[in-house]
C-alpha cells in the first residue's frame, strides 16, 4: 500500500440548468429513436451563452471552498483539467484563482488529457500535499464539451464541472487511501488544434480504450492495495454514457447497486473532466461515514486512474454548506434544438 | 453594469468586477459599491474595503430588448437592482431565470460569467452577474 496522507477537504460541483432531450437530437438528425436508450442517455446539460469552462469551474470551486472551510490564501496550487479551454494560450486557472481571491503565491495551470486531466491533477495534488509544498490545492474538472452536430457524440457531450480541495488528513471529508494509474498511447478520440470538434476512432472507443484502461487501473489498485470488490460500498467510473459504467463494473465484479448512486450521465450527459468526479461528489453527499468508494476516471488517448477513498465523519458537517449534485440535476430549464444551437454557437452568422 | 471595453481598466478593477469588493464606512456604518476612498453618504475617509458574500435579493428589475452592441446575443436581458446582504445595492444582469419567473425579493447569488467577448481573437472579459439561489430539491 502506498503512503498517501491526503484527503478531500472540500468538494463542489456545478451543472447548468439548461437541458436538451436526447430524443430531440435523435429526431432532428434522423437517428433510430431507440439510439438514446441503447446508450442510456435521457437528456444533457447545456451551458448558457455566457458560460464556459472558466465560469463553470469558478462556481464549482466557490462551492468547494465553502465546504472545505479553507481561506483562499491557503490554496497553494490551482489546476484546471479540461479539454475545452476558452483560450488556447492563457491559463483558465489564473482567472479562476484571481476571481476567488487565491494569492499569487501558487502554482496554476491547465492540464489536458481528454476527460482524465483533472484526475492527474488529483495525483499531482497528493504529492504536493504530502511533500508540504502546498497546504491545500484546488483541482477543477470542467468542460463545455464539443460534438459535431449530428455526430453520435452529440447525445452526450455536455457542460458541467466539479472542484475538489485536496489537503492533509485533518478535516478531510474523505481520505485517499491508495491510488494506481494506467496510461498508454491509444488513438480512441482526438481533436487536432484549431479543429472545432473531436473525431473518434470507432474501433478503439470501447474495448481497447475505456474497458482496457479502467480494468487495468482498478486491477492494479486491487493487487497493490490488497482490495477486492467487496471492500467497496460504491464504485464510480468515467461515464461517457449510461451503459459503459455498468458494463465495466460488471466485468470487475461490482453489482449495479454500487454503481447507480454515482451514475449521473443519463440525466446530465457526459461532463468530460467532471464526469466521474460528479458521481463521486454525489456519493459524498449521500454516503455514510466509513464508506469506501472506488473512483476510476478515464481519459481518451488513453489512461485511467483508480482510487480507494474512505468517507470520514467530517463529510456530515460539510454537505449542507453548498448546493448538492442532486439539487442541480433536478433544476431544469428545457430548451429545444434551435436554442441549443444558439447557445453552443452552432449557427453561422455575422457577429455583432 | 459599468463595463467599458478597456483591458487596462478591467484588469485594474478585477477585484471589483470579479469579487464585488465594496467600501464600508466606519463612521456612518454604511456600505457602497463600487468602492471609493470617501464615503458617498457622509464624506468620511474612514473607509475600509471588504468583499461581499455574493448573496442578495432582487429589489427591482426590468427586461431589456434593445440590448447594446456586444450584448445582443443576450437579448432579452434582465437587469436588476440587487440589494446585497452587506447593505449596498448595484445594477447587474440576472441570468438563468425567465423574466416571468422573477419577483422582487427573489434570492440571488453572484456568479462569474462572460461579460463581453472581443471578436474572434480578442480577450474574453469576465464579471459578476446574478443567478437565482440553487434551492434544495
Ligand atoms: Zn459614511
Amino acid at each position: 500500500m502506498t503512503k498517501i496522507k491526503a484527503g478531500v477537504t472540500g468538494w463542489g460541483s456545478y451543472i447548468p440548468p439548461y437541458r436538451i432531450k436526447a430524443s430531440d437530437i435523435a429526431s432532428l438528425w434522423g437517428f433510430d429513436p431507440y439510439t438514446p436508450k441503447a446508450i442510456w442517455i435521457e437528456e444533457k446539460a447545456v451551458a448558457a451563452l455566457d458560460e464556459d469552462t472558466i465560469t463553470i469551474g469558478w462556481r464549482a470551486s466557490k462551492y468547494a471552498l465553502q465546504r472545505a472551510g479553507v481561506k483562499p490564501e491557503e490554496i497553494g496550487a490551482v489546476f484546471v483539467g479540461t479539454e475545452s479551454k476558452p483560450y488556447s494560450v492563457k491559463p483558465s486557472a489564473t482567472v479562476i484563482a484571481d476571481a476567488l481571491g487565491i494569492s499569487p503565491k501558487k502554482l496554476a495551470s491547465d492540464l489536458e488529457f481528454a476527460c482524465r486531466a483533472a484526475s492527474e491533477a488529483i495525483r499531482i495534488s497528493i504529492s504536493l500535499v504530502n511533500t508540504e509544498m502546498a497546504k491545500y490545492t484546488l483541482v477543477v474538472g470542467a468542460d463545455t464539451a464539443q460534438a459535431s452536430p449530428g455526430d453520435v457524440l452529440e447525445f452526450t457531450a455536455s457542460s458541467g464541472g466539479v472542484a475538489l480541495v485536496i489537503g492533509g488528513l485533518d478535516n478531510a471529508a474523505a481520505v485517499i487511501e491508495d491510488s494506481y494509474t494506467y496510461v498508454t498511447d491509444t488513438p480512441d478520440f482526438w481533436r487536432r488544434s484549431l479543429a472545432p470538434y473531436p473525431e473518434h476512432g470507432e474501433a478503439f472507443t470501447g474495448e481497447p480504450a475505456y474497458f482496457n484502461h479502467i480494468i487495468n487501473a482498478v486491477k492494479g489498485l486491487f493487487e497493490e492495495g490488497g482490495y477486492k470488490p467487496n471492500d467497496f460500498d460504491y464504485a464510480v467510473f468515467h461515464q461517457p454514457n449510461g451503459k459503459f459504467p455498468l458494463q465495466v463494473g460488471a466485468k470487475l465484479g461490482f453489482p449495479k447497486e454500487k454503481i447507480l448512486p454515482g451514475l449521473v450521465t443519463p440525466y446530465i450527459g457526459n461532463t468530460y473532466n467532471g464526469s466521474a468526479l460528479m458521481g463521486f461528489a454525489k456519493i459524498l453527499e449521500e454516503a455514510k461515514p466509513g464508506s469506501r468508494i472506488l473512483l476510476a476516471p478515464f481519459g481518451s488517448g488513453a489512461g485511467s486512474d483508480a482510487y480507494a477513498i474512505v468517507v470520514t465523519d467530517h463529510v456530515l458537517e460539510k454537505r449542507d454548506k453548498a448546493p448538492k449534485v442532486v439539487d442541480m440535476i433536478n433544476r431544469k430549464i428545457y430548451i429545444d434544438y434551435a436554442r441549443y444551437a444558439k447557445m453552443r454557437e452552432k449557427i453561422l452568422r455575422y457577429r455583432r | 453594469m459599468m463595463f467599458e471595453r478597456s483591458p487596462a481598466k478591467i484588469w485594474r478593477n478585477r477585484d471589483v468586477l470579479y469579487r464585488l469588493k465594496y467600501s464600508y464606512c466606519r463612521d456612518c456604518k454604511r456600505s457602497f459599491y463600487p468602492p471609493r476612498g470617501r464615503c458617498i453618504y457622509c464624506g468620511s475617509s474612514n473607509i475600509e474595503h471588504r468583499y461581499s458574500s455574493g448573496r442578495g435579493v432582487v429589489k427591482e428589475f426590468t427586461v431589456v430588448y434593445q440590448t447594446p452592441v456586444g450584448f445582443t446575443d443576450m437579448s432579452p436581458m434582465v437587469i436588476g437592482l440587487i440589494e446585497m446582504e452587506e447593505g449596498f445595492r448595484l445594477l447587474a444582469q440576472i441570468v438563468d431565470v425567465k423574466p416571468e419567473e422573477i419577483s422582487n425579493g427573489m434570492k440571488v447569488e453572484a456568479v462569474l460569467r462572460r461579460m463581453i467577448v472581443d471578436g474572434e481573437t480578442g480577450l474574453i472579459y469576465y464579471g459578476i452577474k446574478f443567478a437565482p439561489l440553487i434551492e434544495k430539491s
